[in-house]
Order: structure tokens, then sequence, then C-alpha cells
């Protein structure tokens, strides 16, 4: 009896020792491919401005309290407007620079003169909450200079990002963290550059060809999208899929006026 | 008048760039001075020699604690310990990024073309190596969540066998949604409903925070709710313990079957010998086992097939998906007017095709993943009615490697322990007490 229960006990000592070697095996297989496949660097959470919405989730999402997503003034951008809708409300009482005409709740830009008829704005960190107000006027009447931008002196760099959670135009994503900011102006000057480099190459960049091959019947969700079990067509590139509504209104000719109108005065 | 034609000639003339470059509607003035531009303040995130010395305080701390409760035996320094890893990896590096975390990472590594940082990596594989030698040491010394709740346990209250071992099937489940949700990059549900974060950062998401002091409350009374009956690592830490060379060990042959080390144990973790819980004889065990194993097959073929039903539901949780068919009802006119999420998506400009295609592949993932995960599902509960019908035999009392947390409560409870370190046989050491 004991010599049958020793040598059961010896089976299961050798099971558990090939188990144990090929578990050690299996995470140093990991760790050395990780090693060989990852990277040095950790990631870090940014906006891409050019996804951004300025929809305000980053003032109320973040975990820190004020978020750690606030304004940042991409000034080579900036035309320095003297009726700057960043700075100014759309409704205001008057033109001056007090609260009750300015866009910012916390009073977090600063307008300086420069010269006739420019001004410069600097936004006053500390007071950003990042609600995103400014950065909304200057999308839609000025240059886009003004973005959302995580900053890292703040940002604890959570797994999972909260905001990012609840971003609805997916515009945070993983940067390496040596080059961790995304800032418009960097990103044309990028663009100048290769552009120089390549002089065969058009300067501008190729804009997305609208074009499809025509053919008939009606767009078709794939069914995974639409989620009807029955409709089990593979997801084929649908040619003749309606296109998307044109993209965020550009103040063209016509509105101009309109646009006037809403400003209530002159461009500059 | 001529102002106004000139601002309507400046939006004229930048409209065509203006398609190109976001919307430079206004060209940066030209100064007559030397203006300087003010600086665009773009503050560095930590240097990455931190997550270096991260990872080195990581190893460090791992090697004490299993020194600690493997050699040193002693609770109170294990408990130090435990507390320096609460302040460090805790309140310190505010609990981002941390060995459960680190799985997701893993597992959205092998999903998409995220690429997993090495000290992410080595987050997750270093205390699964040390399990592999020294039993769950992470769980005692290491890990703050462990710590907060080991803190709090001031009156342990016993959670029945059966109790224990249906919820301990949780962590399991939890485990496959995780990777599958990490996967297919829907989110990372274990950093989401982590209870313990908003604690380190003193905030968080008024539900988070309100779970997490139910928990702590909770936990006062039950041992280390979070990683017996929730954490994900816990459940690796249970497949690769038991294989451990050492581990946190009591008495041995010498035991005399006091029972005072399972009253210590809040954690159930200390099995009694076989002889007091036989209730039936062996021919109906062997039965029951045999049935079980006809039945293993059935519970994975189930739990896949249902698991697969479900895969639309799942993908339904996956933001590019939900913006799929939002913006094919809204193609459609089966809705009305649109969301924030489809409005953001028609500034972009971009086709609508490659959108739905986006979402199929992720819908096709799903399909597989949700099929493996049910297939999980069912093994994990198969697994677990394989192992409580096999018959064991205990003749003392043993540590169950898998459920232990090598807290060591049980070391100063045991008298042959006592014995053993006051030098003198058990029984003079007991004649003294």
């Amino acid at each position: 009896m004991a010599d049958e229960r020793d040598e059961r006990m010896n089976r299961r000592k050798f099971l558990t020792e090939a188990a144990r070697l090929l578990g050690i095996a299996g995470a140093a297989g990991t760790l050395g491919g990780v090693a060989m496949a990852g990277q040095r660097d950790n990631m870090v959470w940014q906006i891409d401005p050019e996804k951004c919405i300025a929809c305000g989730n980053c003032a109320t999402a973040c975990v820190l309290t004020p978020s750690a997503a606030k304004c940042v003034h991409d000034v080579a951008l900036c035309g320095f407007c003297d009726l700057c809708f960043g700075f100014f409300a759309e409704q205001r009482p008057g033109d001056t620079e007090a609260p009750e005409n300015q866009r910012c709740p916390t009073g977090a830009i600063i307008r300086n003169f420069v010269e006739e008829p420019y001004y410069e704005y600097i936004i006053d960190e500390p007071k950003c909450i990042g609600c995103a107000t400014c950065v909304e006027g200057c999308m839609q009447y000025g240059n886009g200079s003004l973005i959302m931008q995580v900053r890292h002196d703040r940002c604890v760099n959570c797994n999972e990002c909260a905001i990012a959670a609840q971003c609805p135009a997916d515009a945070f994503v993983r940067v390496p963290a040596d080059e961790p900011y995304l800032l418009k102006s960097e990103k044309l000057e990028k663009q100048a550059e290769e552009a120089e480099e390549e002089p065969a190459a058009s300067p501008r960049p190729p804009e997305p060809s609208p074009q499809q091959p025509t053919s008939e019947g009606p767009p078709e969700m794939p069914r995974e999208a639409a989620g009807t079990p029955e409709a089990a067509q593979p997801p084929e590139v649908e040619p003749d899929a309606p296109q998307p509504p044109a993209p965020q209104p550009e103040p063209a000719p016509e509105e101009a006026d309109s646009l006037e109108e809403l400003i209530g005065g002159d461009l500059r | 008048m001529t102002r106004r034609a000139i601002a309507l000639a400046v939006i004229v003339a930048l409209l065509v760039p203006a398609l190109v470059l976001a919307a430079e509607r206004f060209p940066p003035p030209e100064f007559s001075f030397d203006y300087q531009f003010p600086d665009v303040r773009t503050p560095r995130p930590r240097p990455p020699i931190f997550e270096w010395i991260d990872v080195a305080v990581l190893a460090a701390a791992l090697g004490l604690a299993a020194w600690l409760a493997l050699r040193r035996r002693s609770r109170r320094e294990l408990f130090v310990l435990a507390v320096f890893g609460l302040l460090y990896f805790g309140f310190y590096r505010q609990g981002c990024v941390c060995a459960i975390g680190a799985i997701q990472n893993l597992a959205l590594a092998l999903g998409t073309d995220y690429v997993l940082p090495i000290s992410v990596g080595a987050f997750l594989l270093l205390p699964l190596l040390f399990a592999l030698v020294f039993g769950r040491v992470f769980c005692a010394g290491v890990c703050p969540l462990g710590a907060v709740q080991e803190i709090v346990l001031l009156r342990p209250v016993r959670v029945p066998v059966w109790l224990e071992r249906s919820l301990g099937l949780f962590p399991f489940i939890y485990l496959g949604f995780a990777v599958l949700f990490a996967w297919t990059d829907t989110g990372f549900l274990i950093c989401r409903y982590d209870p313990y974060i908003a604690f380190f950062r003193l905030g968080g998401l008024t539900h988070i925070v309100i779970a997490s002091v139910a928990l702590l409350v909770v936990a006062v009374f039950i041992g280390r709710p979070y990683c017996r009956f929730v954490c994900p690592l816990a459940a690796l830490f249970r497949l690769v313990a038991p294989l451990s060379v050492w581990h946190v060990r009591l008495g041995g042959e010498e035991c005399i079957n006091c029972h005072l080390c399972a009253d210590a144990c809040p954690y159930n973790a200390i099995r009694p010998p076989t002889a007091e819980e036989r209730s039936h004889p062996p021919s109906t065990g062997r039965w029951t086992l045999a049935a079980i194993l006809v039945a293993l097959p059935l519970l994975i073929a189930g739990g896949a097939w249902l698991g697969h039903g479900a895969s639309d539901y799942l993908a339904g949780y996956n933001s590019r998906v939900a913006l799929a068919a939002r913006v094919y009802a809204e193609q459609q006119e089966e809705v009305e007017g649109t969301t924030e999420e489809s409005e953001a998506f028609y500034a972009q400009g971009k086709e609508v095709t490659g959108l739905y295609q986006e979402a199929a592949e992720i819908r096709s993932r799903f399909e597989v993943g949700s099929a493996v995960l049910g297939a999980w599902i069912g093994l994990v509960i198969g697994a677990r009615l394989v192992a409580v019908s096999l018959r064991r035999t205990r003749e003392h009392y043993e540590v169950d490697p898998a459920a232990c947390v090598s807290c060591g409560r049980c070391f100063s409870s045991c008298p042959i322990e006592k014995a053993r370190r006051s030098g003198r046989p058990l029984q003079a050491a007991e004649s003294t007490q």
C-alpha cells in the first residue's frame, strides 16, 4: 500500500514538475517576446486635435479635478484676431474684456494688445478647467489654434483613461512618451518639411478622393453592424454607399454675411 | 464697406487651403516689429527611467515578500511590507499601472497593433514568475489592493466553504470578459471597475467611490473580498501557485491536528484532514466524477454555443460597433437626429463604408472571442466540479497554495512552529503557556 502510494505521489510530482517547467518556460518566453517586440518607452494618452469636437467631457470625465486635459494655445496657428471667438462669447452685452463678455467660464484666457489690430491670447493654465468652450469657438469661427491637450505634468496616465472611455470622437490615442503632444502646428511643419524633401511630390497633401466606382443596389449594412442575424452578408465594400454629410460646414462665401451678422461686426 | 469686402475676400481666398489645413481662416499676421511668439508649454510626462525604478521596486518587494513569508516567517514584517506596497504602488504611483490591469495590456497587444511596453509586461510577468516559484507572495507584500483589505480586516467572519467555492468561480469569468474586451480594444473592464483606485487617488467617479466604500466596509468582516471573489490576477495565481516549488507550509508531518491554524486563517486557505469530511463511500464519488467528466465536454460546447449567441450583444459595447450601428440607422432614417458620436464621425469626413467594415471586423472578432469565452466559462465550471469530486487524502492540516495569500496570520498560531522557534520540544513549549 505504502509503495503504491509513493508511486502515485511520484507520478503527481512528475506532472507538477513538468507543468511548472512549462509555466516557467511560458512566462520566460512571453517576457522574452515582450522584451524583443515590446518598446522601451511607455505610452501616454493624448488628444488628437483633428478628431476633437470640443464636447466638454474632458472637464468632467477625468479622474482628476480639475481635469488633466486643458486648453493649449497653438500660437503658431493663431490669427491674433481682434474679435476672437475663443475669447468672446457669441452673445454678449458689450465688446469689452469684462467677464460677462467672455466665453471662458473661469476667465482663464488673457488677452493682450500687440499692435493694431492684433491681440495675443494666452491661457492662464491653473485657471483652465478643460471645458473646451473656447476650443469650440475657435474651431467654429477661427483658425482652430485653441486645442485640447492632455497636460502631462498633471496626467497620472491611467491604464484606461477615463476621458478616453467617454470621448464621443475617439480622439484619445496612446502616443510614445517621448513625443507626448499632438500640436497641429508641429504636424503642419512636418508636412511642409516632407514636401520640401520631395519636390516631385505635391506640396499639398493628397485630398481624400470621394470618388467610388459606381454600381447599383441600396447601401447595405454589413450584418455585424446592423445587428440582424438574418442579413448575413459579408462586409463588402458598398460602392454606392451614401456619402457622409459634408464635413463640418466651413464658412462658405454665401454664409459670410450671416457669419458677420452672427459676429456682429468686423471680422478683424 | 471696404473692410467688409476685404473680409469677404480673405474668407474666399482662404477657403481653398482651409480644406486642407484644418481651418486657417486668418493667416498669422506680419507684425511691424520683432514679435516674440509666446512658447507653447509642453510639460513632459515622467521620464522613462521612473518606469524602470518601478519595475525594480516591484522585483525587490517581491523578493523581500518571498523571503519574509518563507524564511523569516514573520507576519509583522510582511504587514510592514504590505503597507509599503500600499504607499508606493497605491498612493505614490496612484495605482497605475498594476499587475492586475497589465493582463489587459497583454491582451490588447495580442489583439491590436498596440505594442506592449516592456515595463508593463514586467509588471504582469514578474508576479506570475514569483508565484510559480514561491506561491502568492505578490498578494501578501506587494499588491496595494491586497494591502488595503489586509489592513481593514478587523472582525473576520468565516465564509462557508460551499459559498467560497461558488463565488470563487467569478474571478475566472471576470478574467475571461476582461481579456475579451481588451483583445477587441473595447475597454479595460478591470480598470473601469477597480474598486480601490478611487481610494488611492482620494477621489473618482461617484458610483466607483460608493462601491469602493461599500467593499471596504465588507472587507472589515470578510477577508479580502476583492482578492477572493473578484480579482482576475488571483484567478491566474490560482492556476500557477499550486505548481510552486516553495510556498507557505505549516507543521508538516509533525502536525498535531490542533485546528488552530485553520482558525487563524480568514481566507479558508487551510484544508483540514480529510477524515473529518468523508460523508460517502468511494464508489459514489467515483461515479459522480465519471458523470462530471462525461459532462465536461458538453459544458464546454454548451458554453461556446451560448457565448457565440451573445456575441452580437457583447460587440455592442465596442464604441466603433455602436457608432456604426448608429450611423447606419441614421443613414437609413430609422432614427431622427444625430448623436455627439455620429456628428464627430461626420465631421471627420470619412467614408461610412470604412466604418462599417471596421465594425464588421470587430464583430467577427467578437464572434470568435465570445465563443471562446463561453467555452472558458464552461471549462471553469466543469473543472471546479471535477476539483470538488476528486477524492483527496490529507492526514494533516495543509495550506492550499491556490488560496493562500501568504499573509502569515497562521505562523504564530501553530504550536509546532512556536516550539521550533523557542528551540524547545513541543511539550515543553506548550507547558510554558
